[in-house]
């Protein structure tokens, strides 16, 4: 050991040792160079070459041909014997590779740990742990909306309540044709109801007929008792047109998903077919009470259900996106049995609004034209909402979201 | 001797690289198809889900805010601009919050040698207690008891609301932060708060408005792009109607300054139009003056009467 420690040393920077004259270890018998003294009292020792000393070589049986070389070759041959230094020197070397070998192992591993941690969260080691990879990917942008001049969808409202002591289910229904074209639309009004039995939502019965309407830039068009009457015309207040003549009543991505609900996972992906076009839709399960913290968009729209029943209470939310990113169908939906057992109680005669949904069932770009009635009667009062009366007849089954 | 056996080893181990290489490679091929070497080949970057930054809800125990509301009165067929002007403690802890509100005729609408007459003497200064149940009105005579008013079943929107000073990103969504902004520096937007009350001793509040943004955009897309801020402003005109908005958020990301304006002549009109007794907003200003870890105690008024009506 020691003398492998001295070995890796630089020799050339110390005295070699005279030989002390200790005896030899038993089987060891140092040869005898007759022209030294066995003992003899050197002051300051020989210096050994710089690099000869490094390799230790057999000896070839030639003859040292000056005194310095005879003493090196007389010293070393003297304190350790010629093949057990060599055994020694390899594994010294053996020992300095692994050594080598494990600094440079640990060094790769740090290193490798060290860019693991400082490139954990960058673009290529998402490539490889596969975080922010999705195969229905929601953009972070807001998304330009489609030109198009038609459009025909219905928007439903749902309510539940108390009917005559009886847990029911209330529609109002409302189905536009809009030809932004002309900045006109026809649009009906339904409103039903059913009762609620056994937790399941019965038939739809219609509470009222079908109201129809004609809306321009100006005013809402009523139809008279009979087609041979005049249509009443009642202009919109302060000239401001309803938000039926706007395409963007139709929501596009970001009108609905906002950061908060980008960032949380749908319980289901589907793709599917909508009215003949090809969507996409995401669903989501979120509790009310978090409605607002994971959707806020979402509970701004639906800003009616807060307190209408217990925070555990599921909302769920389906939204179909087409290739333009445009919205052609969004369904919210409380849970309306946990409305009922949250409200009924405080107010038995109130109703609680807990479902709203918007189907597009087409859109265009050559709308049907249709004229606006020529019969017409100016109201004399101004209203900010068409009038909704007559009496009930049977409505057609609403629209259910899947 | 040694010199043989290191090249014995050369060859065994460039036998060895062979072998390593030719199963990397045939390894490549064979996986190339799996989603993982697609998306390390890059093959999956239209899949690629940018990550969304969220700000971390900041959690505070009380605020202090001030709201002033610019609106237009149609009082018996003529018009009123009036400006109330509510001091807000809220105590998110209890859900409680109380509110001082002054109203008061708009002084930049007064005539000359018009004396300033608030509408409703009687009701120019009042003071409510809201809690998540009810609202307690402070009397006229303040011998006489509170009168408190039944709400519900909902809190969303009111003072009380635990989202009523809300994040960046509740007010931010995509469109409006990519719609062309001005960002003010913060000198700007503090000077918008100079007349604000000074921030209470000791409390311990974030920075400022660090950050503001101010949009000009019509009054559809405001509604379309802010819903959370529409509805509270509860601006109404036309859809092309401009509307000037400028809010300021801290380093937490609370919304704490918020101004948005549509031309006074559109509320004029909407109550010309909808007759007496009905007003219209044309100025909505929420300045978020103190933000604290420390909650506020805010009394519940105890000599109450009840009414039935809400």
């Amino acid at each position: 050991m020691r003398l492998a420690d001295e070995l890796l040393d630089d020799p050339s920077d110390r005295a070699l040792p005279a030989p002390t004259g200790l005896p030899a270890p038993a089987g060891q018998q140092p040869a005898v160079v007759d022209h030294l003294p066995h003992n003899p009292t050197v002051p300051a020792g020989p210096r050994l070459p710089p690099r000869e000393t490094r390799t230790t070589k057999e000896p070839t049986g030639q003859v040292p041909t000056t005194a310095a070389a005879a003493a090196m070759a007389a010293l070393f041959t003297q304190s350790v014997p010629v093949t057990e230094s060599t055994g020694t020197l390899k594994a010294v070397k053996l020992k300095k590779r692994r050594r080598v070998k494990a600094t440079v192992l640990t060094v790769l591993l740090v290193g490798a740990a060290g860019a693991a941690v400082t490139l954990r969260n960058t673009a290529f080691a998402d490539r490889i742990t596969g975080h922010g990879y999705d195969h229905n990917p929601l953009p972070a942008t807001a998304v330009e909306p489609p030109t198009f001049m038609g459009a025909e969808y219905t928007v439903t409202y749902q309510y539940v309540g108390l009917d005559n002591g009886l847990s029911s289910n209330f529609w109002d229904i409302e189905r536009d044709t809009v030809n932004y074209q002309t900045g006109a639309a026809t649009m009906t009004i339904d409103h039903a109801k059913a009762a609620i039995l056994g937790g399941n939502i019965g038939t739809a019965k219609s509470t009222a007929p079908t109201q129809e309407l004609i809306v321009d830039r100006t005013a809402f068009y009523r139809p008279g008792p009979t087609p041979a009457d005049a249509w009443t015309r009642i202009p919109h207040v302060a000239s401001v047109p309803p938000s039926i003549l706007s395409p963007r009543r139709i929501p596009m991505y970001q009108d609905v998903i906002d950061p908060t609900l980008r960032s949380q996972t749908p319980t289901t992906v589907v793709h599917e077919v909508r009215n003949g076009a090809d969507v996409t839709t995401y669903f989501y399960k979120i509790p009310l009470g978090e409605l607002y913290a994971s959707a806020p968009t979402v509970f701004e729209m639906m800003r009616d259900l807060d307190g209408t029943a217990a925070d555990d209470a599921p909302v769920t939310i389906a939204i179909s996106l087409d290739e333009h990113w445009m919205v052609r169908y969004l369904d919210i939906a409380l849970d309306y049995q946990a409305v009922l057992d949250h409200t009924t109680d405080a107010d038995p005669d109130a109703t609680y609004f807990y479902r709203y949904t918007i189907d597009v069932l087409s859109i265009t770009d050559t709308p049907e034209p249709f004229a606006l009635p020529s019969n017409v009667v100016d109201e004399t009062t101004t209203t900010t909402a068409p009038p909704t009366t007559l009496p009930p007849e049977t409505l057609p089954p609403p629209v259910v979201a899947p | 001797m040694s010199a043989k056996k290191k090249g014995g080893h050369g060859g065994l181990k460039f036998l060895a690289v062979l072998l390593v290489v030719g199963a990397v490679v045939a390894g490549v091929h064979m996986t190339r198809i799996t989603e993982l070497m697609q998306r390390v080949f890059g093959h999956r970057e239209d899949h690629r889900l940018d990550r969304t930054a969220l700000t971390p809800r900041f959690a505070f125990a009380s605020a202090q805010l001030k709201v002033t509301v610019g609106s237009i009165y149609n009082d018996h067929g003529t018009p009123l601009d009036i400006t109330s002007t509510s001091d807000l403690l809220i105590d998110r802890q209890s859900q409680t919050a109380k509110m001082d509100t002054r109203l008061e005729r708009t002084p930049t609408t007064l005539e000359p040698g018009v004396e300033a007459v608030p509408f409703d003497a009687s009701k120019a200064e009042f003071t409510e207690i809201l809690t998540t149940d009810k609202v307690y009105e402070s009397p006229d005579d303040p011998t006489m008891p509170w009168t408190a008013y039944p709400t519900g079943p909902g809190v969303y929107g009111t003072a009380v609301d635990e989202h009523y000073v809300p994040m960046i990103d509740d007010v931010m969504g995509f469109e409006l932060r990519q719609l062309a902004t001005e960002t003010t520096p913060p000198a700007a937007a503090s000077s918008l708060r100079s007349s604000l009350v000074t921030r209470a001793v000791g409390a311990s509040t974030p920075s400022d408005v660090v950050t503001s943004y101010t949009f000009i955009i019509d009054l559809e897309t405001y509604r379309r792009a802010a819903p959370i801020l529409a509805g509270r402003t509860h601006l109404d005109g036309a859809p092309e109607t401009e509307v000037t908005l400028t809010i300021g958020f801290d380093d937490t990301g609370l919304l704490r300054f918020v101004d948005v304006s549509i031309p006074s002549t559109v509320a004029t009109d909407l109550v010309n139009a909808t007759g007496d007794g009905t007003n219209a907003s044309y100025h909505y200003v929420m300045s978020v003056d103190v933000i604290s870890g420390e909650p506020l105690v805010i009394e519940v008024p105890t000599d109450v009467v009840d009414s039935l009506g809400s």
